[in-house]
C-alpha cells in the first residue's frame, strides 16, 4: 500500500534519484547514513493530514509548483543588497548563506580562534563532524528531516572552541532567491564545545525571490557541557516562500539553550523544533511569537524531550492571526523513566482579530516519571476592546492602539531578548507587520 | 457671553433593543461646572460612554454638537484630539503597556493634531511630575504597566492625572468619586479646582453629594431612567442628599429591571 498520496514531487525525486545521489565529498560515513534516510523518506513520502503530527496543516498545495532542484552554482548578489540586510546597532559576525550555500564573499567571516565557520561538505573529514553529523536529526518518523538528511549537502558547519565565547554575535542571514520554482534543501551542524557560549541570530530572508520557493532545512546544534547559547531565529520570508524546518537541539550536562522564534511573513511555515536534554542540569527556555496575516499559515511543532534526571524548560510561544491566516502550535513536553525532579513549564496563547482566523493548540504531557513539576496551558481570545476603547479616549489612533496592545502582548516574549539591537530591530519588524 | 461647548439634544440610546437613554438634552458653556446626579443604573455611564465615542451603542436619534462639530461622527480619538475627556467610572488594567509610553504616545497625538511640535523625552518628563504635583498624584509610573497594580483610588486619581496632562476643553468625570475615602476625594476635588478655567467645562457625574461639597456645581441636573428629570442650582445637590432618590420612584415609576439575558 503506498503511505500516502505523494503526489508529483515525490515522483520527481524518486524518478531524479541516481543524479540527486552523486556522493558529497566521497565521505563513506556520510553517503550511508544519506541512503539510509533516503529509505526512510521513499517509505514516508511526503505527510498528508492523515498523519497525526500534519493534522492541521495540509501541505499538498506546497508541493504542487514544477519545483527543480536547486544547484550549488553561486548566485551573484551585491555586497551593498546584503549591508542592508544587518541588523542596526548590532556588530556581529555575518554569515551569508544563499539557498544554503555559503557565500564567504558576502559574509565577515572570523578569524580563527574562537569560531570555526566552513561550508558543509568541507567539515566532513573534521572528527567533530564525524562524531556528531546526522546523530540527533531522527529520520524514521520525520519526513522532511528524511529528505534533508538523504539530498541536502550544502549548509554551515559552525564550531566554538572550548571555554570559549566569541567576541561578536553571530548574524546567519539564510537567503533565497530565484526567479523559478525551486527546492532549496540545507543543513547545519553547529557545535558548541565544554564551557563555550555563542549568541546566534538567524534570518531568514529572501532576495529578488520572485519564484514559488519550498525550503527544507535542517539544524542540528549540540551544546556540549556547560555550554550556553542565546539562539534567535527570525524568519520573515515572502508570499512565495513555504519553509519546513527541522532543528533539533542536543544538550549536554549543565548546558543553557534558548531559544527565540519569531515568524512574521511567508506563505507558509512549519517549524519542528525539538530539544533534546540529554544530561542532567540542562535547561531550555523556548520563546516563539508568530504574527500571521492574509493567508498565511504558520505551524510551530516543538518537542522538549527531558531524558535525564534534573533538568528544566520552560517554553512559551504567542500567537495574534489576523484576516484568513491560520496558526498551528503543538508542543509536547516529553519526560522519560528516570527523569526525575524535572521542571517543565509550557504556555501557549493566542489572538485572533477577525473572524477569519483560526488556530489549532495542541498542548501535550506525556510523563512517564513521578517526581516532576510540569504544567502546560492555552488560552485564545481576542483583543481586549475595552482596553483598545481606552487609550483612544486618551487620543491615539485605532492603528497605533490596536499596534501597542500587539506590542503589550508580545511583551512577555520580547523582554526576554539581551541583545538590546536585536529587540529593537524585532519590535520594529512587530510594528511594520501590524 | 461664554462660548458653547456642548449641545445634546433629545439623545436617544440603545442597547441591544433596550433603551437606555430616552431623550436626554443637556447644553454646557465653557467655564462651567455641570453636576449629574441620579440613582445606579439610570445611564450616567452611558451618557459619558456615548459621547467619548464608545462603540457597542446605538444612537436611535438626537445630535451632539461640541464647539461646532457633529460629535457622533467622530472616532474617539478624534473626539479626544478635540479636547473631549472621559475620567473612566472603570479604569482598564492594560498589561504591557508602559504609563510612560502611553502617556507620551497620546499627548504627541493629540499635539500633532493640532498643529503642536511633539513633546521631546526631557520636556515630557518635566510635564509629567508638575502635573503629578498638581493632582497630588504620587503613584510612581516608570516602569510599570497603565494602571496594573494600582489600588481602586490610584486607578482614579490617575485619570484626574491623565486629565491634567491632556488638558481637554471638556471633560467628563464619571463617578470618580466613588470609592474614594475622603482624603482622596479632597485631593480629586482640589485637582479639578486647580485645573478648572474660562476656557474648559466639566461635567461631573456622581452618586453622592459629598463631591460637590469640594467642586461646587454651576447646575447640577438628575438623570432617572434615561431622562434628565430634573435641573437646577447647587442647592439641587443638598435637596437630593436630604430626600435621597426614593421620590423619583413615586414621581417618575421605578426604574425597569436589566432584561434578562438572552
Ligand atoms: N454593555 C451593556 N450591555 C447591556 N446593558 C447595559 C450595558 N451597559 C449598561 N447597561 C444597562 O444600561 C443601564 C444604564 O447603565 P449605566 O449607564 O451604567 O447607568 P449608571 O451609570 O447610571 O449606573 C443599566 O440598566 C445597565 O444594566
Ligand atoms: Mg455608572
Amino acid at each position: 500500500m503506498m503511505t500516502s498520496d505523494t503526489g508529483a514531487l515525490y515522483r520527481k525525486l524518486v524518478e531524479d534519484q541516481d543524479q540527486l545521489f552523486h556522493p558529497v565529498a566521497q565521505d563513506a560515513q556520510w553517503q550511508k547514513l544519506r541512503q539510509s534516510a533516503w529509505g526512510d523518506f521513499m517509505r514516508l513520502g511526503f505527510p498528508t493530514t492523515r498523519h497525526e503530527e500534519w493534522k492541521y496543516t495540509n501541505i499538498l498545495p506546497f508541493l504542487q509548483p514544477p519545483y527543480q532542484i536547486a544547484g550549488k552554482n553561486g548566485v551573484h548578489l551585491n555586497a551593498t543588497s546584503i549591508e542592508a540586510l544587518d541588523i542596526p546597532g548590532l556588530d556581529a559576525w555575518r554569515i551569508v548563506l544563499v539557498n544554503g550555500v555559503l557565500h564567504p564573499e558576502l559574509s565577515i567571516l572570523p578569524e580563527a580562534g574562537s569560531l570555526r565557520v566552513l561550508p558543509l561538505e568541507a567539515a566532513c573529514g573534521l572528527p567533530q563532524f564525524r562524531e556528531h553529523f546526522g546523530r540527533y536529526i531522527e529520520t524514521g518518523n520525520n519526513h522532511f528531516a528524511a529528505l534533508n538528511t538523504a539530498m541536502a549537502s550544502s549548509g554551515l558547519f559552525l564550531e566554538v572552541a572550548r571555554n570559549t565565547t566569541p567576541s561578536k554575535p553571530v548574524h546567519l542571514l539564510h537567503l533565497t532567491t530565484g526567479s523559478s520554482p525551486l527546492l532549496i534543501q540545507y543543513r547545519n551542524l553547529l557545535v558548541l564545545q565544554p564551557r563555550s557560549s555563542l549568541n546566534l541570530v538567524e534570518q531568514f530572508v529572501p532576495l529578488y525571490l520572485s519564484g514559488d520557493v519550498l525550503v527544507n532545512s535542517a539544524t542540528e546544534m549540540v551544546l556540549l557541557e556547560g555550554a550556553s547559547a542565546d539562539h534567535f531565529r527570525i524568519q520573515n520570508g515572502n508570499q512565495h516562500e513555504a519553509t519546513v524546518n527541522h532543528t533539533q537541539v542536543f544538550q549536554d550536562a549543565s548546558t543553557l539553550y534558548n531559544n527565540h522564534t519569531y515568524c512574521l511573513n511567508g506563505k507558509f511555515i512549519r517549524n519542528n523544533t525539538h530539544v533534546a536534554i540529554g544530561a542532567p542540569g540542562g535547561e531550555s527556555h523556548l520563546y516563539g511569537l508568530y504574527l500571521t496575516a492574509g493567508d498565511q499559515l504558520v505551524d510551530n511543532h516543538t518537542f522538549v524531550d527531558h531524558r535525564k534526571a534534573g533538568s528544566r524548560s520552560n517554553e512559551w510561544y504567542k500567537g495574534v492571526l489576523k484576516d484568513r491566516s491560520s496558526g498551528v502550535f503543538s508542543g509536547k513536553i516529553f519526560v522519560r523513566p528516570g527523569a526525575q525532579k524535572t521542571n517543565a513549564f509550557q504556555q501557549n496563547n493566542n489572538i485572533l482579530i477577525g473572524e477569519n482566523a483560526t488556530i489549532n493548540s495542541k498542548p501535550e504531557l506525556e510523563i512517564f516519571a513521578d517526581d516532576v513539576k510540569c504544567s502546560h496551558g492555552s488560552t485564545t481570545g481576542q483583543l481586549d476592546e475595552e482596553a483598545a476603547f481606552y487609550l483612544r479616549t486618551r487620543g491615539i489612533g485605532e492603528q497605533t492602539a490596536r499596534s501597542m496592545l500587539v506590542h503589550a502582548f508580545a511583551y512577555d516574549l520580547t523582554e526576554k531578548i539581551r541583545l538590546e539591537p536585536v529587540k529593537r530591530y524585532i519590535n520594529k519588524l512587530i510594528d511594520e507587520k501590524i | 457671553m461664554r462660548l458653547q461647548m456642548l449641545s445634546i439634544r433629545n439623545l436617544q440610546v440603545n442597547i441591544g433593543s433596550r433603551e437606555i437613554l430616552k431623550g436626554v438634552s443637556l447644553e454646557v458653556k465653557a467655564g462651567e461646572v455641570h453636576a449629574i446626579m441620579g440613582p445606579n443604573g439610570s445611564g450616567k455611564s452611558t451618557l459619558a460612554s456615548v459621547l467619548a465615542g464608545r462603540e457597542q451603542f446605538e444612537v436611535r436619534s438626537g445630535e451632539v454638537d461640541f464647539l461646532g462639530k457633529d460629535l457622533l461622527q467622530m472616532a474617539p480619538e478624534d473626539r479626544a484630539r478635540d479636547g473631549v475627556f472621559m475620567a473612566f467610572q472603570y479604569p482598564v488594567e492594560i498589561p504591557g503597556v508602559s504609563n510612560v509610553n502611553f502617556l507620551k504616545t497620546a499627548l504627541n497625538e493629540i499635539r500633532v493634531y493640532r498643529g503642536l511640535p511633539p513633546v521631546e523625552s526631557r520636556e515630557f518628563l518635566k510635564l509629567v511630575r508638575e502635573k503629578q504635583k498638581l493632582v497630588d498624584f504620587d503613584a510612581k509610573l516608570a516602569n510599570r504597566s497603565v494602571n496594573e497594580g494600582f489600588s481602586g483610588g490610584e486607578k482614579k486619581r490617575n485619570e484626574i492625572f491623565q486629565l491634567a496632562m491632556l488638558d481637554p476643553r471638556l471633560a467628563i468625570l464619571d463617578e470618580t468619586d466613588s470609592g474614594l475615602d475622603i482624603d482622596a476625594l479632597k485631593i480629586v476635588a482640589g485637582g479639578v479646582n486647580k485645573l478648572k478655567s474660562a476656557g474648559n467645562a466639566f461635567v461631573i457625574i456622581t452618586h453622592y453629594q459629598r463631591l460637590l461639597e469640594y467642586i461646587i456645581p454651576d447646575f447640577v441636573h438628575v438623570l432617572y431612567d434615561g431622562r434628565i428629570v430634573k435641573s437646577g442650582g447647587k442647592e439641587l445637590a443638598l435637596e437630593l442628599e436630604e430626600k435621597g432618590y426614593d421620590w423619583l420612584k413615586t414621581e417618575h415609576g421605578p426604574v425597569p429591571a436589566p432584561a434578562p439575558a438572552a
